[in-house]
């Protein structure tokens, strides 16, 4: 362990180098919805002093708030600056994820790989980069898994098995304060794994060693306590979260949110229809994500042949940490596919396969690790210097290719999430110049959360502001050159701005003021 | 035969008296069940008699109110009055039939009263005066606590079939609902204030938590009497609203249910001379500036300075602060949530030229938006408010420039009412229009009046709300006002209009309306389908024109635009001046609009044969359409020179001197104009294109109402609209029609102006317009995300990862590379 503990430094540098990316490529001006809601509830929770504020409250859980609140109050830096830059916890996930995947693989060399490879997927870094609940969320899930195959581990020393069991549930908790439904979309997965895992008993009736029956067994107990603590969370002691519950319409939609964890405020178009309208180029967008599909192929191949050598050559070839993997793989794998059917159904039209797929992500990529590690034994490939420099280099090209991804993706990453100085500065002269007014801000909402998240939770804001053309009794506009481009790029009409009076112009936005016709308009 | 004629009488007379005996005695009984007859007892628990406790002795008793003929232990009202030794004030409880029940459920035993454990007070009556009644005078300063359903609020409601509506519906037993403190500082047996709160807080629920009502001038007052004049509080009979000039004690009681049903207003808002009163939708509160809003203020004064239980000017506001929670209210599905985004307030100015009676004559409706910045105390300075004073709030309305107003003329018409004329309010022009979130206002607006009511508008002018006096009808006019509507009958309207947007009325049409009912609105006259039948032109203050099917008249002579201009009456000098103006003048008949001409001096020109019409008025002079029919005659002056002519259509056009052309056919010409993107020179894809229509009419002929519609297509694909209107496009006037359209496709569009006249002669004229590829962002602009990041950053990025990269992987895999 300690010899292997040295390759810790391969994934860290790449966190290092995505995380500063993410950070610098748009001058830390990088923000989205999800990321202004959670700041204004960590600045809610030291104003009021209080995790349910009496507005901004996170409807799903407190825990990455609280984290944020008590960040900004010992370093003395203001919610909004931790936020900006809290991109560079990737690396505490990456050494958790170190441990995890080098326990699972038996090999902290290959665990260090399986963290790379998490590092290569944008749809994953995109999740745990940003400035959100994910990167704790999943922190959790990981620890959660890790203490699972623990306690399998230890169950002959009550001690320890103790200690892990605590540990697994102090985990478990965690990851409910900070998202209760994902919480809950977790445990759905392990109740997957668990009738996956019932099934094989079923099938191998006699090949399975008892620990492991056992095991399977006592995978109800977390999914049952899990479940009450679900209940109890949402139900009394965190109200937002059940008023959020309560404002679901349908059964389904409940079920859903429980299942998948799904957001129901977030309508964004479902992730199979933007690929083609919002990016320019298809290919641009396979080449980008290309080491994403390698690397899922990579995992379910070698999912398929851990599984084809569990049947035939008997269940104890695999390391019981590895049929652990190969059980959970198999329950977020399930889940996967059922959002792409709530996906193509557009029933929920949250873009359910890249939230489902951040914790798919966790799993395939040890999966991929191990492939690797198979590849190269059966090809006995030599390490020269010049193979190294190349597959450094092929890695320099999937990190890019990542990075790149996961900051300009147009639509998932909810419309170009940097806003320019010139704009914010346009909003910032409506807002304080313009009082009572109906403000047409952009073509999406993402510049009403920037400006939301500059102003804080004790913002009133002086208009009403929408990006809504029709329906709405506008009289500014505001807009720049990158709207324009914006609009163009995903064919969405402009306000007729034409003969409007142009009444503030800093050279790259504007702000436009529909002429009255009336005595009344104003 | 005399015996069969006597025995016929008989029978007739028998009948008849029958009949008669019938109908006395149902009258007789319906008079019963109105006043039933109830008797009260009094049963001392303390030795003191009624008449001391009244007075403000120590002691405690009940009174017990019985429908005549009930059972000792059935009365159905109780009223318990006591004043503890060393307290100021005395107390009354009064007690009602609990649910269930008709009466108070009480046990009388040894001439004591015991009453039912189940019972709760539904009024308690506090006054720190300690007595009830001295001197034949009630005390009036009392404050009061409702609990359970009560009408005791306007805005509750009761009906005996349906019981209790509104809030009074929605409320328990028990349930404390409303306060209500009233004053008498004088003690004179006259409530000078009257301030009620409504008590739950029915949240979202638009119910009135504010009543309040000051007398605010002596108004002859005839008291009716209480059922027990010693407690004089409960009336036989009453409703909420005092009547006029009339003082009813406040409890009125359903006696043969055992409830009570209201709690009548003290001091009256409207059935009085004089009142400063207002409804709010929100709560006051004490030590601030309070902004109520809703029906803030209601007044009323008598600027006869003689009425006798009647105002005769009303102001009724209906006043939104900005962002007023309950502004949503205005029209739910328009504001659709949303609230008012500035302080608005509509006022109804209401007046009568008599001493007041209930007739009202005149209104002027204001609407716009003016904040109250005033410090208004009331309810004997307990509060403030915003909104002006009583003395200042006539000349509040009057001074001040409205954007929005409607004048109202009774014309004699019987128009009794307490609130003003409700017919013709500029909300009626719709609150999308007024709070400039719509173009246009509802085009049913001012298209339909009450009949008999002659009303006018105007929304286009910012200005005070003068009215003048017309010599040409003798009537008084909104100044200003760009239209009309007086229905005459059913089939006949009078129009009004202002051609050139005159400040004073120019043009009255006698039409003749078809389809005129008004849906749910009985006597309204709807005028949308009419037919001209004589109208009447005052153009350029030296000429009257007249026209009807078979004659036109022109009349050189000289009047004044106005004869007098005066705003509406605010104190006792004006309404006397205006009334006195008024009376010197004889209204013109409506019906005949040529008899007019008969007051002015001049010899008209009379053509026999011939039509008029497109009479248009502009800044050089007017012009009009003249048809000489054949065998058409000239008599008297002659100047316009046209004995001679032969008959057809001519073009008359005034500019200092007559000008007499054959009328040519008009002849549409459409000339467009495109205005490219914000970005570039040409038409781009995703981007406005504006496309200006100018539409020129080179003949002489003034054409109405043509519908212009634009249309952008692209070859092989479905055309896509890109405006649409209705313009008149006069003679010498060229129109313009402003679109702005965003084309969703690159290529060749061909534009299409397409023209219609009437129902059958159109024309359509095409423009060709090339829109250019969208532009896409350059590597610049990617590279550095429109400017945020510097140039140098992606590459120097790279290559310090690729670096960082490399040198680890070496280092770490250079042995053993995967391999354990």
């Amino acid at each position: 362990m300690k010899a292997e503990s040295k390759y810790i430094l391969l994934p860290l540098v790449c966190a290092l180098v995505v995380s500063l990316f993410w950070i610098l490529r748009f001058s830390g001006y990088s923000i989205e919805g999800d990321g202004t809601r959670l700041t204004l509830a960590a600045e809610g929770i030291n104003i009021e002093g209080t995790i349910a504020t009496s507005r901004y409250a996170y409807s799903n859980g407190f825990g990455y708030p609280v984290l944020i609140a008590f960040l900004s109050s010992i370093c003395g830096i203001n919610e909004q600056m931790i936020q900006l830059g809290i991109a560079i916890l990737t690396l505490v996930l990456v050494l958790a994820a170190f441990i995890v995947y080098g326990d699972f693989l038996g090999s902290y060399k290959l665990g260090a790989i399986a963290c790379t490879i998490l590092l290569l997927q944008p749809d994953f870094i995109f999740y745990i980069l940003r400035s959100s609940h994910e990167k704790i969320t999943w922190l959790c899930a990981l620890l959660l898994i890790f203490f699972l195959v623990r306690s399998y581990k230890s169950v002959e020393s009550p001690k320890k098995f103790a200690v892990n069991i605590i540990l697994f549930y102090l985990i478990l908790w965690s990851m409910i304060c900070s998202n209760a439904y994902f919480a809950s979309s977790f445990l759905f997965a392990i109740l997957l794994s668990l009738l996956a895992g019932r099934l094989v008993i079923l099938i191998k009736k006699k090949n399975i060693p008892e620990k492991d029956m056992h095991f399977i067994k006592r995978f109800i107990y977390p999914l049952f306590i899990g479940s009450l603590l679900i209940f109890i969370f949402i139900s009394y002691l965190y109200r937002p979260a059940l008023s959020y519950y309560d404002t679901v319409g349908s059964v389904i939609n409940k079920i859903s949110i429980l299942f998948l964890g799904a957001d129901k405020e977030k309508k964004i178009t479902s992730y199979l229809d933007v690929i083609g309208p919002s990016w320019s180029s298809v290919t641009i967008y396979f080449l980008l994500t290309i080491y994403q599909w390698v690397i899922n192929i990579l995992a379910f191949g070698m999912w398929t042949y851990l599984g084809i050598k569990f049947f035939t050559k008997g269940v104890t070839v695999i390391r019981a940490e590895q049929r652990v993997l190969w059980l959970l793989y198999f329950g977020f794998g399930v889940q996967l596919v059922y959002s792409v059917f709530v996906d193509i159904s557009g029933s929920l039209g949250s873009n359910l396969i890249l939230r489902v797929f951040t914790p798919f992500a966790l799993l395939s990529s040890p999966l991929a690790a191990q492939a690797l590690g198979q590849i190269t034994s059966f090809f006995k490939v030599r390490y020269s210097k010049l193979l190294l420099i190349g597959a450094s280099l092929l890695l320099v090209l999937g990190l890019i290719a990542s990075m790149l991804k996961s900051n300009n993706d147009p639509l998932v990453s909810n419309n170009w999430i940097f806003s320019t100085p010139d704009f914010r500065a346009a909003s910032n002269w409506i807002d304080t110049n313009m009082k009572n007014t109906d403000v047409w801000l952009d073509l999406t909402v993402h510049q009403q959360d920037v400006i939301q998240f500059e102003k804080g939770y004790l913002w009133e804001p002086a208009n009403q502001y929408t990006s809504i053309l029709q329906g709405y009794n506008v009289t500014h506009y505001v807009l720049s050159k990158q709207s324009l481009m914006q609009a163009q790029r995903q064919k969405v009409s402009l306000p007729p701005i034409l003969n409007f009076f142009r009444i503030y112009d800093n050279g790259n936005s504007w702000i436009f003021f529909r002429k009255p016709t009336t005595l009344f308009e104003r | 035969m005399k015996q069969i004629k006597k025995l016929k009488f008989l029978i007739l007379f028998t009948t008849c008296l029958t009949f008669l005996c019938w109908k006395v005695s149902l009258v007789a009984a319906q008079t019963d069940q109105a006043s039933p007859k109830i008797v009260t007892t009094f049963y001392s628990e303390s030795g003191v008699s009624l008449e001391e406790l009244s007075a403000g002795e120590i002691g405690q008793g009940l009174i017990l109110y019985y429908l005549s003929g009930r059972e000792l232990e059935r009365p159905s009202l109780v009223v318990r009055l006591y004043r503890r030794t060393g307290s100021a004030s005395s107390v009354a409880e009064v007690y009602q039939a609990p649910p269930g029940k008709n009466y108070v459920p009480i046990a009388v035993q040894k001439n004591q009263v015991q009453l039912d454990s189940i019972l709760r007070p539904s009024i308690l009556i506090y006054t720190n005066d300690g007595w009830w009644q001295k001197k034949g005078r009630p005390n009036y300063n009392l404050d009061v606590e409702i609990f359970g359903p009560m009408y005791a609020m306007w805005g509750a409601g009761y009906t005996p079939s349906d019981g209790f509506t509104q809030w009074a519906a929605r409320v328990t037993s028990n349930q404390p609902t409303v306060r209500i403190e009233v004053r008498d500082p004088q003690q004179e047996g006259v409530p000078k204030w009257d301030w009620r709160t409504l008590l739950p807080s029915f949240p979202g629920q638009g119910y009135y938590r504010t009543n309040y009502a000051e007398r605010k001038c002596l108004t002859p007052l005839q008291f009716e009497s209480s059922i027990s004049p010693l407690w004089p509080y409960v009336a036989q009979k009453g409703d909420f609203q005092q009547p006029s000039g009339k003082l009813a004690p406040p409890i009125v009681v359903d006696w043969n249910a055992g409830r009570i049903i209201d709690f009548s207003e003290l001091v009256t808002v409207r059935n009085q001379n004089c009142s400063y009163s207002f409804y709010s939708l929100d709560p006051l509160s004490p030590n601030k500036l309070n902004v109520p809003d809703f029906e803030t203020p209601f007044a009323f004064y008598d600027l006869s300075g003689q009425s006798n239980g009647y105002p005769n000017l009303i102001l009724r506001t209906q006043r939104h602060p900005t962002n007023d929670p309950w502004s949503n209210g205005i029209d739910p599905k328009v504001m659709n949530g949303k609230l008012v985004p500035r302080e608005i307030e509509w006022l109804r100015y209401s007046w009568s030229n008599e001493i007041g009676t209930g007739q009202m004559d005149y209104k002027v409706e204001v609407l716009g938006f003016h904040p109250y910045n005033n410090k208004t105390p009331i309810a004997g300075g307990q509060f403030n408010i915003d909104a002006p004073s009583y003395e200042q709030f006539p000349n509040w309305v009057v001074s001040q420039n409205w954007p929005a107003v409607t004048f109202v003329d009774t014309e004699g018409k019987r128009y009794l009412s307490n609130e003003g004329i409700y017919e013709w309010s500029p909300l009626d022009l719709g609150i999308a229009y007024l709070l400039g979130w719509s173009e246009k206002p509802i085009d049913t607006a001012f298209q339909s009046q009450a009949q008999g009511l002659r009303g006018e508008y105007r929304f286009t002018k910012d200005t005070q709300p003068f009215l003048y006096f017309s010599p040409i009808d003798n009537r008084l006019h909104l100044k200003g006002a760009e239209g009309g509507l007086w229905p005459l009958d059913r089939g006949t309207v009078l129009r009004v209009s202002a051609l050139n947007g005159s400040r004073y009325i120019n043009a009255w049409t006698l039409e003749e309306v078809q389809n005129s009912t008004v849906k749910d609105v009985p006597d309204f006259v709807n005028a949308e389908n009419s037919q001209v039948k004589q109208s009447l032109y005052a153009l350029g203050n030296s000429y009257l024109i007249y026209g009807s099917d078979q004659k036109v008249s022109l009349l050189s002579t000289k009047y004044a635009s106005s004869l007098f201009e005066t705003l509406p009456p605010s104190d006792k000098q004006s309404w006397q001046n205006l009334r006195e103006q008024l009376a010197q003048f004889k209204k013109r008949d409506p019906r005949n609009l040529e008899s007019w001409l008969k007051a002015f001096p001049g010899d008209p020109l009379t053509i026999t044969a011939a039509k008029l019409s497109e009479v248009s008025q502009n800044d050089n002079g007017f012009r009009f359409v003249l048809e000489l029919l054949p065998g058409y005659s000239v008599n008297g002056s002659n100047l316009l020179g046209i004995a001679n002519l032969a008959p057809g259509k001519y073009l008359v056009n005034y500019d200092g001197i007559f000008n007499v052309k054959p009328l040519t056919s008009p002849q549409l010409v459409t000339q467009v104009t495109f205005q490219p993107s914000l970005l570039g020179k040409v038409p781009q894809l995703g981007l406005p294109v504006g496309v200006s229509v100018q539409l020129t009419n080179n003949g002489l002929q003034d054409v109405q109402a043509v519908s212009v519609e634009v249309t952008a297509t692209l070859s092989g694909h479905k055309s896509v609209p890109v405006g649409k209107t209705k313009v008149n496009v006069l003679a010498d006037q060229p129109t313009k029609f402003e679109n702005t359209w965003v084309p969703n496709a690159e290529g060749e569009w061909n534009i299409e102006v397409k023209l219609q006249v009437g129902e059958f002669s159109s024309s359509t004229s095409q423009y060709s317009l090339k829109v250019a590829p969208s532009q896409e962002p350059g590597m610049e602009d990617v590279a550095t995300a429109f400017g945020i990041t510097p140039v140098w950053f992606l590459p120097i990025f790279v290559c310090l990862t690729s670096f960082m990269l490399i040198t680890t992987t070496i280092l770490l895999f250079r042995k053993r590379g995967l391999r354990n």
